[in-house]
C-alpha cells in the first residue's frame, strides 16, 4: 500500500513536484487530511460552513476564529463566493486564524440558499483558507477552477458518495491534464 | 483591437470578488474582451478563466478588446482597475 505522500506524489503528476507544492494541493487536503464529509445535511448555509470550517479546524489547519471571518466578510460583501450554479467556496482574507493553506469539502444531499442572485441553490461547499494572497490567487484559486472546468455541471461532487469516487474524480482530472 | 498593459498594484490583486465584477462589467460589452499575464490568456468575460490565470500585485497584465465597443472596453478596465485599491 502506498503511503500519503507517495500518493500525493502520485496525484501531483510524480517527479519534480516539491513538497511545498504538495501542502497546498487540493487533493492532498480532500483525500489524505480527512476534509471531505460527503453527503450531509444542513439546515442553512451558516451550518454547511460550519461544517466545512470543523473539518479544517480538525485537520488543525485553522482556528474558529476563520468561521467568524468568513461570516463577517460574507455578510459585508454578500455571498460573492458562488463562482457557478449550485457551487460555494467560503472564504475570508487570508490571516483570521489560518495556519496554512488548506481546503475542505462539503456535499449535501439538500441544498441550502446564500442569497445569490444567480446561483443558488448550493449542493457543494468547498472551503479554502490561505496562509497569504498569492498562494489564495496563484494556488488555491487555479485549482478550484480547475476542478469547476472539469467537473462544469457538479454531476462527480454531486454524485460522489466515498472517499474513493473523489479520489477518481482527481484522476481524471490530472490524467486529462497530462493528454 | 485596442489593449492596455498595466502593473498590478493592489495588495490582494485579482481574487474572487474583484474577479466577480470584472467579470460583470466585460460581459456588458459586445467586443471580445481578453486579459493575459505572461502566457497565459483568458477570456474576461468568464469568472472560471479569469481566476486560473492568477493574479497578484506585481503582476503585468495585457488586456486586449477587439469589437465595436473596444475603445469603452478598455477604457472601462483601466478604470476598474486604477480603482482597485484592497
Amino acid at each position: 500500500m502506498r503511503d500519503a505522500r507517495s500518493e500525493n506524489l502520485l496525484m501531483n503528476r510524480a517527479s519534480g513536484v516539491s513538497e511545498e507544492i504538495i501542502m497546498i494541493s487540493l487533493p492532498h487536503w480532500l483525500l489524505n487530511r480527512n476534509c471531505t464529509a460527503l453527503k450531509q445535511h444542513a439546515n442553512d448555509w451558516q451550518e454547511a460552513v460550519k461544517m466545512a470550517v470543523q473539518l479544517l479546524v480538525d485537520a488543525q489547519a485553522v482556528q474558529w476564529e476563520y468561521y467568524d471571518a468568513i461570516i463577517r466578510n460574507a455578510t459585508e460583501h454578500g455571498p460573492y463566493f458562488l463562482p457557478v450554479p449550485g457551487f460555494a467556496m467560503p472564504h475570508a482574507e487570508p490571516g483570521h486564524g489560518v495556519f496554512e493553506t488548506c481546503f475542505s469539502l462539503v456535499t449535501l444531499t439538500e441544498p441550502v440558499v446564500f442569497g445569490h442572485e444567480e446561483n443558488d441553490p448550493v449542493y457543494v461547499i468547498l472551503c479554502v483558507a490561505a496562509a497569504n494572497q498569492n498562494e489564495l490567487n496563484e494556488a488555491a484559486l487555479i485549482q478550484i477552477m480547475n476542478l469547476l472546468e472539469f467537473d462544469e455541471e457538479l454531476v462527480l461532487l454531486r454524485s460522489a458518495t466515498t472517499i474513493e469516487d473523489i479520489k477518481q474524480l482527481f484522476q481524471q482530472i490530472y490524467q486529462e491534464e497530462d493528454d | 483591437m485596442t489593449s492596455w498593459t498595466f502593473t498590478i498594484t493592489n495588495p490582494t490583486g485579482l481574487h474572487t470578488r474583484p474577479g466577480t465584477e470584472f467579470v460583470r462589467l466585460c460581459k456588458k460589452f459586445s467586443s471580445d474582451i481578453q486579459i493575459s499575464k505572461n502566457d497565459k490568456t483568458a477570456n474576461a468575460k468568464s469568472l472560471i478563466k479569469l481566476l486560473k490565470i492568477g493574479i497578484v500585485k506585481g503582476d503585468v497584465i495585457t488586456i486586449t478588446a477587439s469589437g465595436d465597443d473596444e475603445k469603452s472596453a478598455i477604457e472601462m478596465a483601466s478604470q476598474f482597475f486604477m480603482n482597485l485599491n484592497d
